[in-house]
């Protein structure tokens, strides 16, 4: 967004340099605008409101004999002056809410496992599921019901590599633990490899307008063109014929 | 910070235009040089560095007979569609972080209550405490252990609402959860309403230093200086006399 900005900023300096026109100020203008849009909060809202609404109810879940509840990664956060590597400050509200649900299905009575996805995509040393792994124990988790996923580097790897341990282990209900904002893309990629998840959200953005320009609200706006772009990107793919094929799993 | 990059560019554009003079450049490239540093993430990475560091390590809570935890309010997120108020996105690592002390700290055998202390600043009919407490709930924690600080709009709020529920309660052992950024100073108010608490950080923010500007990077040295600030205010209070009386266990 921010880069955005800038390049029209430039534009507008080379237009008026070089076309010794009036047309810079165009170029300016629009960046202003989308300034003021940005940082005082409607362009955000308006573009995470799009990707959080569908996600915006919890569902009431009616646990299985057999339920796997999966949580994806969001990163690593390396604190350089002791070397320990922790959650970052956005996953916590997914851990959250799957160890709220982990809890609920244990209550049941049913047979629960929480798969925690995430390789070392922050480059770190440690993987996602390593790390988020360590918290849930400690938040009192049975360690047999842990199952870590440690390679993956995307969200499609996310789905591409848990494929696998949800086939061997056999769930009659799948959960989904992703942000609100994260939960079409990660849809989409589960749904791909065909697993039927529902999905449970953890954190939801809340949006305010304010006055002043913000830089959260800038941040926001760059955090959901990801989200767009990477949806796109799959729908292009798919219609290209250019992702790897879809696989169902094997039928119950 | 955006507001006084914006400032900078109107005196720079103020100094060209009335003064006519060359002075203006030096208002324009100031306000370069701190977007540059600021968003490129040197300038948060140092911010927060100096915020954070001391409270990188987490101590080891020895449990006494009577622990209470605190922990600190940091916002609260609204779903438009439903009306429903969540805690926000910053709130998650506190909040487990809280979980994972009141976990330990039962399990050592030991009377333990978790006070969350926030008030409803943002006015969506919810307190942060409320809120918070229902999520502390979903985790596990019992419903007699839990207590509710539902007034304060802000940090030196926080210290001075629970602190008549510190004298009521009687603790041998106070732990103070917050964010590391947000610790000293919450510290510093915590100590003026003479509680005397171990701090424990929940999240742990770093800076993202990249070549391309980014708004995160602008959003955390926002959040810094926002501490750097506080930090100030109250000392600035402290020696001019301002501040509230300060106050120690058991005086009225």
């Amino acid at each position: 967004m921010l880069l955005l900005l800038i390049l029209l900023c430039v534009l507008g300096y080379a237009v008026r340099r070089f076309r010794h026109g009036r047309g810079g100020w165009v170029f300016y203008g629009l960046a202003f605008v989308l300034f003021v849009a940005s940082a005082c909060g409607p362009v955000p809202m308006w573009l995470a409101m799009h990707l959080q609404a569908p996600y915006a109810k919890r569902p009431t879940i009616t646990w299985m004999p057999r339920n796997a509840i999966v949580v994806l990664g969001a990163g690593n956060t390396l604190i350089f002056a002791t070397g320990d590597v922790i959650p970052p400050v956005n996953a916590g509200n997914r851990l959250i809410e799957s160890y709220a649900l982990y809890r609920e299905c244990k209550r049941s009575g049913n047979d629960c496992k929480l798969i925690v996805s995430g390789g070392d995509g922050s480059h770190v040393g440690k993987s996602e599921a390593a790390v988020y792994g360590d918290t849930l124990l400690r938040m009192g988790m049975n360690r047999d019901d842990l199952m870590l996923e440690s390679r993956s580097m995307s969200t499609w790897q996310n789905a591409q590599f848990v494929q696998p341990m949800l086939q061997a282990y056999a769930p009659q209900r799948v959960v989904l633990v992703t942000s609100a904002m994260h939960m079409r893309r990660a849809q989409k990629a589960f749904a791909h490899f065909g697993i039927d998840a529902l999905p449970a959200r953890g954190d939801y953005v809340g949006l305010w307008y304010s006055w002043l320009p913000t830089s959260q609200s800038l941040a926001l706006v760059d955090r959901c063109l990801h989200e767009y772009a990477g949806v796109l990107i799959y729908d292009i793919y798919d219609a290209m014929g250019w992702n790897p094929p879809s696989s169902r799993r094997a039928a119950r | 910070m955006l507001l006084l990059l914006f400032l900078l560019c109107l005196v720079g554009y103020g100094v060209r235009r009335f003064r006519r003079g060359r002075g203006g450049w030096v208002f324009y490239g100031l306000a370069f040089v701190l977007f540059v540093v600021s968003a490129c993430g040197f300038l948060p990475a140092w911010l927060l560095t100096h915020l954070q560091a001391p409270y990188a390590t987490r101590p080891n809570v020895t449990w006494a007979q009577r622990n209470a935890i605190v922990v600190l309010g940091v916002g609260t997120s609204r779903v438009a569609a439903t009306g429903e108020v969540g805690p926000m996105i910053f709130a998650g690592d506190r909040l487990i972080e809280a979980y994972k002390l009141y976990h330990a700290c039962k399990q050592a055998g030991s009377d333990c209550k978790v006070i969350v202390s926030g008030g409803d600043p943002l006015r969506y009919g919810r307190s942060e405490a409320e809120v918070y407490g229902d999520a502390l709930l979903d985790m596990g924690v019992d419903r007699a252990d839990l207590m509710l600080e539902t007034h304060s709009l802000n940090t030196w709020q926080n210290a001075q609402f629970v602190r008549p529920m510190i004298q009521a309660y009687m603790p041998q052992r106070v732990v103070l959860v917050t964010s590391a950024v947000h610790m000293r100073r919450a510290q510093k108010y915590f100590e003026h309403f003479g509680m005397d608490a171990l701090l424990v950080r929940g999240d742990y923010v770093n800076a993202r230093p990249t070549w391309l500007p980014n708004g995160w990077n602008m959003a955390l040295t926002e959040m810094a200086l926002h501490e750097y600030v506080g930090v100030l205010t109250f000392h600035l209070y402290n020696v001019m006399g301002w501040n509230a009386p300060p106050s120690r266990y058991g005086a009225p």
